[in-house]
């Protein structure tokens, strides 16, 4: 949690303090691509924990009813995801601010709003793919390590196959979740799919994973 | 009141349970008896809706599991002690439950007192001994104050002093008019605990009948004679079609069917023998379940079921 916190405000000096110019809102925030893992792996620890122990079955025992325990799990860590979302953004771009002397670090408009408020919703989402994730895989390490290669390996080696690897890689959920948050100026994703059809395929991948994951925990002997 | 029928769970190839029916009455204490692999555990985890049945249902009160307005007020049970997060203190974990069941946090309070772990409530239950876990496990189904319980291998872990406990616990459920059911390979702990017993071998109902009725169904039962005329009434008894096995010194285990003491009296005096002694044995709780499940042992050591039968017994012995 507090990992979750340090990582984004250090990037934030280190970029602010040092760039004379060419700082923007989005290089300020950098580091809240890498909390972004903070948040996989602590929600998908948030289910796989209850397999790792066996507490899913008191669980179980006293709500049977499945679809709601995992729809109100996921509810609750996104909402703990979307809490920590806000205040690291909030806290890196006032911190980054205090350091920073070429006066960018200014809410202008609604897209700078976004690049700051956004993080809430895309830590939200990510949650909840992380617990649906960890919901269908059930072991602690394997669900976190899923997530991770997933996240940072596989969605970045897309995009150098030849051809077609660009055009997939644009509609990968953790990417969309990257540009959502993104400047358009530095992602060079300027087309009308950018923010809003990035939030749709982010929350889109989120609401499919999460129903298979509760298809799944129904039919399943816990 | 827990009722199965034909119930049915299948693991690929191998049928775990296979169409067994039974009904736990309320009042008395049911013992659960199969051997390691029978499927007991199986058709309580199925009981608990943990696992689905491949076909057939089992019911409490008449509704599935998953149809109960309150599961844990409305049946308790302690199924596998470790099922509870090792850094969460007793306390906090019954906490959890009640809370979850819409329970008083009074309760979590009088469980604890219960089961005796007051003392340790605020300790982390990781640090628990096997016994102490055990002891959990029993305060989290007693939690809802239940109509019904039920729980696998409760004595596992527990020293002679937490068996005595128990078994008067379990005895006082069922005589509050609650319906017991208890599973164990103990059997001799069986025999004095539980009224009534449900015997399964292979996922297979092989029995389900009183206590009394199991051991008297038994078919080893024979008579015990010593005589220090042996030559004489051997042979008599050899003739009307008995058989006779050695049995220590000038001492016979007579056997036949429908063999009595009378009928073994009335023989030996017709050749004028003396007796010393001249009794009934009944057979034991485990000579009778292992003739019963002799063909239903999931695992058994190569050619030496008897092996397991006197591991059994040294162990219960041992936890007398």
């Amino acid at each position: 949690m507090g990992l979750a916190l340090l990582i984004p405000i250090t990037f934030g000096v280190l970029i602010s303090s040092q760039s004379d110019e060419g700082n923007t809102i989005f290089f300020a925030l950098a580091g809240m691509q890498f909390t972004s893992a903070v948040i996989l792996v602590l929600a998908a620890l948030a289910v796989t924990s209850e397999y790792r122990f066996g507490t899913i079955r008191t669980t179980l025992q006293a709500q049977p009813g499945r679809t709601r325990v995992l729809w109100t799990k996921a509810g609750v860590i996104a909402a703990v995801a979307f809490l920590i979302g806000e205040v690291a953004a909030w806290a890196t771009f006032a911190v980054s601010r205090s350091f920073d002397e070429t006066g960018v670090l200014v809410l202008r408009n609604a897209d700078d709003w976004r690049l700051v408020a956004g993080y809430g919703l895309v830590y939200a989402l990510l949650a909840v793919i992380a617990v649906a994730v960890g919901s269908l895989v059930r072991h602690p390490a394997g669900a976190v390590t899923l997530l991770l290669v997933w996240s940072l390996a596989i969605e970045n080696l897309v995009n150098v196959i030849p051809g077609f690897g660009d055009d997939i890689y644009r509609l990968l959920p953790f990417v969309n979740g990257t540009l959502f948050a993104g400047d358009p100026q530095i992602t060079g994703v300027t087309d009308p799919l950018s923010t809003l059809g990035s939030l749709g395929i982010l929350s889109g991948t989120a609401l499919v994973l999460l129903s298979v994951a509760t298809v799944v925990l129904k039919r399943r002997d816990a | 009141m827990i009722e199965a029928r034909s119930l049915t769970k299948k693991y690929g190839q191998l049928t775990a349970v296979d169409a067994l029916s039974f009904s736990v009455q309320p009042g008395v204490v049911t013992g659960f008896l199969g051997p390691n692999g029978a499927g007991k555990s199986t058709t309580m985890r199925m009981t608990l809706g943990l696992d689905r049945p491949t076909s057939g249902t089992v019911t409490i009160g008449g509704r599935l599991y998953a149809e109960l307005d309150n599961p844990l007020r409305t049946i308790g049970a302690l199924l596998d002690a470790r099922w509870v997060h090792p850094n969460r203190s007793a306390r906090n974990h019954l906490s959890a439950m009640a809370a979850l069941a819409e329970l008083p946090e009074r309760r979590v309070d009088e469980v604890l007192d219960m089961v005796g772990l007051s003392a340790v409530a605020n300790k982390r239950a990781g640090a628990f001994s096997l016994g102490m876990s055990q002891r959990l496990g029993i305060a989290g189904a007693l939690l809802g104050d239940p109509e019904v319980l039920m729980f696998d291998e409760p004595v596992n872990g527990l020293d002679p002093e937490g068996i005595v406990w128990i078994r008067t616990l379990m005895q006082g459920l069922a005589g509050d008019g609650r319906s017991v059911l208890v599973s164990s390979h103990l059997l001799s702990e069986m025999a004095v605990t539980a009224k009534h017993l449900i015997v399964i071998g292979r996922g297979a109902l092989i029995a389900d009948c009183s206590t009394q009725a199991f051991l008297d169904q038994a078919v080893t039962a024979g008579v015990v004679l010593r005589t220090p005329d042996s030559e004489r009434v051997l042979p008599r008894l050899l003739s009307a079609g008995l058989e006779v096995h050695d049995d220590g010194v000038d001492t016979y285990l007579i056997t036949g069917d429908g063999v009595s003491t009378d009928q073994v009296g009335y023989l030996a005096a017709g050749v004028g023998a003396v007796i010393h002694e001249l009794s009934l044995r009944r057979a034991s709780l485990e000579e009778a379940f292992m003739e019963l499940t002799a063909d239903a042992v999931q695992y058994s050591a190569s050619g030496a079921p008897g092996a397991t039968s006197d591991h059994e017994l040294a162990l219960a012995a041992a936890a007398q």
